[in-house]
């Protein structure tokens, strides 16, 4: 599961910035990918619609979601909860 | 002929602030300011300036041109969320300024974004109903007043400013059918209150939620835009123009990749002009296509989306595009 996750958000990060050829799971969209504030909206609008979830402004904040190891096992529990 | 528009004059305060200056001064980075809100200059009005000033601005530039219609404007509608005093109306203030006569009927619109393009077809209808040969739509915005300084969010993105469009029955651009829409669920998006909610005494300031704005602009607009030109019988790839709200060039960018026309040279971009001007920014970026829409026949589709949340679409046919379009009327 977390394997289709990373891959997914890979290709969202791609498309967002094509420059980035490297995404793990001990990235950070902001420090290590170098998204800015507008790449981080556009990379959580199509996380969302790409895995059929709500991410709210708090859920982002709390569960620290710009670290990829974070975003996956936020996934995976959302994904399994619907 | 039906009624459109003849005339786009703007006024841009004196007072200023460059991206370099939003760099040093507010810590930015200059390439997002630059590149990606695509803003170079944003403009000030000054302390004493009100809305009904920066009104008044874009009007004169028009008479200076028509004196003669100081005599003749039967209708003036002031689009503002900015207004010179919550009561009375703005268009009032405006009629006075200008010394205009007592004959005309005069009322605002409180709409943002989508102003423009709303008040295009209010006062189309208005003047066509009561049968009127000159009317007056302007859009004219302080936002400097209602920023936070220390907003991110909002401090290089707005820019003060006015725009007059004059109609009347000899247009160049004339507007064909629109759509129109508003989420209301949406209203706490972009909104004026205190910063602290439970102290609601103090000072009003805008407060803007980027990711509730971007997910309107990338799922409401392409639909809307679509509908528009569905309703107007024309594709795509038959428009000569698309001028969207200038809101930033990421917005503009976002738009265009769902709509599947990503750096189309058709899309209109003066955001490092003029920044985000609100309900100017559609009327300003006509202008800056103004000698083409006088001498070609084109189809330029406009869309205004914004605070409300409420968005508006239509087709404008130059005179030239619409006869041959319509044969001889």
């Amino acid at each position: 599961m977390s394997g289709e996750i990373i891959k997914r958000l890979h290709q969202i990060v791609k498309e967002i910035k094509p420059s980035i050829n490297a995404l793990n799971e001990n990235s950070n969209l902001s420090k290590d990918l170098g998204l800015d504030s507008l790449d981080t909206i556009s990379f959580f609008f199509e996380v969302e619609k790409a895995f059929n979830i709500k991410m709210s402004e708090s859920d982002i904040a709390e569960n620290k979601l710009l670290n990829i190891d974070k975003l996956i096992k936020y996934i995976e529990k959302r994904v399994d909860n619907i | 002929m039906p009624v459109g528009i003849e005339m786009i004059e703007y006024f841009l305060p004196a007072r200023s602030i460059t991206s370099e200056e939003l760099a040093v001064n507010f810590g930015f980075d200059p390439f997002f300011v630059e590149e990606k809100i695509g803003v170079k200059k944003l403009y000030i009005a000054g302390d004493d300036e009100n809305t009904s000033d920066l009104a008044v601005r874009a009007v004169e530039k028009i008479f200076i041109k028509k004196p003669e219609l100081k005599d003749k404007i039967r209708v003036i509608a002031v689009c503002t969320q900015t207004p010179d005093y919550q009561l009375p109306h703005t268009s009032a203030i405006v009629q006075k300024k200008l010394g205009l006569g007592n004959g005309i009927a005069c009322f605002d619109l409180g709409l943002g974004c989508s102003g423009f393009v709303y008040g295009l077809s209010v006062v189309k209808s208005f003047m066509e109903d009561n049968n009127f040969d000159y009317g007056l739509l302007i859009t004219a915005e302080t936002y400097s007043k209602i920023i936070d300084v220390k907003d991110k969010n909002t401090k290089a993105l707005f820019s003060d400013a006015s725009a007059a469009t004059l109609l009347s029955r000899e247009p160049y651009l004339i507007p064909q059918k629109f759509t129109f829409g508003t989420n209301g669920d949406g209203y706490e998006s972009l909104i004026l209150r205190p910063k602290n909610m439970t102290k609601p005494q103090e000072a009003n300031y805008l407060y803007m939620d980027g990711r509730g704005i971007f997910e309107f602009v990338a799922t409401i607009i392409p639909e809307d835009l679509r509908r528009c030109l569905e309703i107007n019988h024309l594709r795509d790839d038959e428009i000569d123009y698309f001028v969207f709200h200038q809101a930033s060039n990421f917005m503009i960018d976002t738009l265009s990749k769902k709509m599947g026309i990503p750096n189309d040279k058709r899309i209109i971009k003066c955001l490092d002009r003029f920044g985000n001007t609100v309900s100017s920014s559609i009327p300003i970026a006509i202008d800056t296509i103004s000698d083409d829409c006088k001498n070609k026949r084109l189809k330029i589709l406009i869309s205004g989306f914004g605070v409300g949340l409420s968005w508006a679409s239509t087709m404008l046919f130059t005179k030239r595009g619409y006869e041959n379009v319509r044969g001889n009327y």
